[in-house]
């Protein structure tokens, strides 16, 4: 029997032709508002301080980045890396949404209910985890 | 070229599926290593979204890790790598439409669950796992990305090592190739065979994961 003795994930954002996003963005809702089953995700604030020293602000089994238009999410187990094409507008918000949604579907098929994300949109360093 | 400016903007959310409307509980339910299939798993939570008419599209890969295999299944072009002994041993196959257009699942896109390829690789202790979005690998070249590994592990065991070195390592040399405008990319490399004038690298999302594989 095998696990990954670790996973990590770094992201450097695209930033190129990259128009400024709502900065306001302070709930994600999933499913969309058209469905009757809606799931709401509530976005708090963190600072960059929060992740610079390595360490996420809390910790799970499961973990998942949305970074830019990537999202992943890991465990020991398994792993998912999903990448919402186009560029960066409100569309693209929706296609983060659609890989977000896809991944949290697919962790549920898993056996795993909870995942806890990290959001970013603009970043201008690396990122490291070490979430095991 | 327009001047950028870089925005720091971190926010965290999670999720918390309780309530009996949860559309998640119906589909939550433990998979044993030999009944998990990552094709079958991604075609059940497509249709989920789909049912939900989210918006947007994407690529997808999924790893999972059975008793001696990593079970594989993508669709797109995000990749996974193994590596076994500094060289690779595995890496799964891109999907494109057409340059620069890969396969994604979508509410309005063209590819299905269906087109995902399966993979089933056995794995052994010490394996590296590279998993990432095509940021990573449209900048280095599989030859690139063995030196920086076998720099990386020199004379060591790979238990001595620390994976997120290895990381920091990769993106880090992703990162550069993707500024620069003169260093030779893969996906330079691909336009050209399209008859596409590119140069440099590819800017965009840079995503990877690293991980080494162990007994448990």
């Amino acid at each position: 029997m095998f696990t990954f003795k670790r996973c990590f994930y770094h992201f450097r954002g695209c930033i190129q032709g990259v128009p400024q996003i709502n900065k306001t963005l302070t709930t994600f809702t999933y499913p969309p508002l058209t469905s009757s089953t809606s799931t709401t995700l509530t976005l708090t604030s963190s600072s960059t301080s929060d992740v610079q020293d390595g360490k996420p602000p809390h910790s799970h089994q499961v973990f998942g980045v949305i970074a830019g238009e990537d999202c992943a999410v890991f465990n020991r187990k398994w792993l998912i890396v999903a990448d919402g094409v186009g560029g960066f507008s409100k569309l693209t918000q929706q296609k983060m949404i659609y890989a977000t949604s896809l991944s949290t579907q697919i962790a549920n098929l898993l056996g795993n209910s909870f995942i806890h994300f990290i959001l970013f949109y603009f970043i201008s360093h690396y990122i490291f985890y070490d979430i095991l | 070229m327009k001047k950028k400016s870089l925005l720091i903007l971190v926010q965290h959310f999670s999720i918390t599926n309780s309530g009996s409307n949860n559309p998640y509980v119906t589909f939550q339910k433990k998979l044993s290593d030999t009944e998990v299939n990552p094709k079958e798993i991604i075609q059940q939570a497509y249709d989920v979204v789909q049912r939900d008419q989210v918006k947007g599209g994407t690529t997808i890969l999924l790893g999972v890790l059975g008793e001696k295999k990593l079970k594989i299944a993508s669709l797109g072009d995000c990749g996974l790598l193994i590596l076994r002994n500094k060289k690779v041993v595995f890496k799964t196959k891109e999907q494109h439409h057409s340059f620069n257009f890969p396969f994604q699942l979508g509410l309005t896109t063209r590819s299905l669950p269906e087109e995902a390829l399966p993979y089933d690789v056995d794995i052994q202790e010490d394996d590296i796992i590279l998993a990432g979005s095509d940021g990573f690998f449209d900048n280095l070249f599989e030859d690139q990305i063995l030196e920086i590994i076998e720099e990386f592990i020199g004379n060591k065991k790979l238990s001595e090592l620390d994976p997120s070195d290895l990381c920091r390592k990769l993106l880090k040399e992703a990162s550069y190739v993707a500024r620069n405008t003169t260093i030779s990319s893969p996906f330079e490399a691909i336009a050209v065979q399209h008859g596409i004038e590119f140069k440099g690298g590819k800017m965009d999302d840079i995503s990877l994961i690293v991980a080494f594989v162990e007994s448990s």
